[in-house]
């Protein structure tokens, strides 16, 4: 068993783009783990942060779940529960309503990613703000699929084009 | 006026070489399928939680009418 991190890959996007996608990933290692430094380049959720999506080897159909909570600085906290999702929901980002040049931060733990049995992802995402809507999320989700995962896709379903701001880093770790 | 494609950053982790493309027609239409499957689902929630509250508003009404206090409903919704 492996004791530390190896970095796989990481890409940082030079202009806004759609979708980032971690493609052929080597089936070596126990668990992945995912950090991202990113910004919406639009509000698609009218707040100052937001949520995205991430699927596993291209599945785009209503295969995913997640459970979270938030604490969200002026107004508390709270949470909610999806199933049948096209994409679990890890974390929340910073959306272009936050702060001009703030990024969000997000880290997925994905146990296990090669084994033969549904998938778990465990997210955690942090947007901090110049005023008093700081975020932070814990997300537990899964993919109801037995496969072992080759890519890892970031997306927001609902969102229109070129969503990913320039300068959001995405870097995939295995353990 | 030129329509720019979505693009899509595709990071090939056996070789780590990072590529950004136009996204070909089968991931726009995906892309746009999955959009139109998030906003029904959207709609389907958000109409859900909208019967609810209406549900929940003329339950109060209801209860008010039978002399029920406001204190007295509050307790019955927590």
């Amino acid at each position: 068993m492996a004791n530390t991190f190896t970095k796989i890959a990481s890409t940082t996007t030079s202009n806004a783009v759609s979708t980032v996608v971690f493609s052929s990933i080597p089936q070596t290692y126990t668990d992945l783990i995912v950090l991202v430094s990113a910004r919406w380049n639009q509000n698609q959720e009218s707040s100052p942060w937001s949520s995205y999506q991430i699927q596993f080897n291209g599945d785009s159909g209503s295969n995913y779940g997640s459970t979270y909570g938030y604490g969200l600085g002026a107004s508390g906290s709270g949470g909610a529960r999806g199933t049948s999702q096209p994409g679990t929901q890890p974390g929340w980002l910073a959306s272009s309503a936050t702060s001009a040049n703030v990024f969000g931060n997000s880290r997925l733990y994905i146990p296990n990613y090669t084994n033969s049995h549904y998938k778990q992802i465990i997210g955690e995402g942090h947007t901090p703000n110049n005023t008093t809507t700081a975020i932070n999320s814990i997300s537990a989700g899964s993919w109801k699929n037995t496969a072992s995962i080759n890519s890892i896709t970031f997306i927001y379903a609902g969102a229109p084009s070129n969503l990913w701001a320039a300068q959001s880093t995405f870097t995939l770790y295995g353990i | 006026m030129a329509t720019s494609v979505p693009q899509i950053v595709e990071v090939d982790c056996s070789t780590g070489i990072s590529t950004t493309r136009d996204m070909t027609a089968d991931e726009l239409a995906a892309q746009a399928k999955m959009q139109a499957d998030q906003a029904a689902t959207m709609a389907a929630q958000q109409a859900a939680a909208d019967a609810k509250a209406a549900a929940k508003a003329s339950a109060a009404t209801k209860l008010t009418a039978l002399g029920l206090t406001a204190d007295e409903i509050a307790a019955l919704q927590a």
